[in-house]
């Protein structure tokens, strides 16, 4: 194996040497062989980790299962091909922090998470204001 | 004694805001999220967490 290309099949033994048990890799790659140069990051997440891979997201799970996402934005996961488990998962994460961490009942998390939600579609939208904080600010204004 | 808990009524705007930012500063650095996906993760929990609030009343 040299240092600019990695075998696919040497995906599998990194992945193990990690402590991360591979039991099917679904791989559609055209090459068999991984760029080691190209293979963006390793993102450690929790028990699971991210390869980003030009084209593709491996993800992979101490449970054993590996999935592919076609990945057009190789610098990011994208949204829609987000696991629905990791993202309820991550999202209770979240609502556990708040409630427990800030001292927040349900509706006090809820209002926060409704203004990172709408910070995140200012930034998104590159500076404009949602409507939703438009109308949270008409309402503040009307109290 | 238990501490209370904050309610939506006594969290200033101000508050809200720096909460919101703090949270998402955690997301971004121990997730690796990028925005569009810690939106898609805010939005489940904003829905889990109406769920819930219906399910108490």
């Amino acid at each position: 194996m040299t240092a600019a290309s990695l075998h696919i099949d040497k995906l599998e033994d990194i992945l193990n040497s990690l402590g991360f048990k591979v039991k099917e890799m679904k791989v559609c790659l055209g090459s068999d062989t991984l760029n080691l140069r190209k293979v963006l990051n390793f993102v450690l997440m929790k028990e699971q980790v991210i390869i980003r891979y030009p084209g593709q997201d491996y993800y992979v799970s101490k449970k054993g299962v590996v999935e592919v996402f076609d990945n057009k934005e190789v610098e990011q996961v994208r949204s829609e091909e987000f696991p629905k488990i990791k993202r309820e998962e991550i999202a209770n994460a979240v609502i556990a922090e708040l409630e427990q961490k800030y001292s927040l009942d349900k509706k006090g998390v809820r209002i926060v998470s409704q203004a990172m939600y709408n910070i995140l579609t200012r930034q998104l939208k590159g500076g404009e204001k949602t409507a939703g904080e438009k109308n949270v600010e008409e309402k503040t204004e009307q109290v | 004694m238990l501490k209370k808990k904050l309610s939506k009524s006594e969290l200033t705007k101000e508050r809200r805001d720096e909460l919101a930012k703090q949270m998402l500063e955690e997301l971004g650095q121990n997730l690796s999220l990028s925005k569009k996906a810690a939106r898609v993760v805010i939005q489940r929990a904003y829905d889990i967490l109406t769920q819930q609030i219906k399910n108490k009343q």
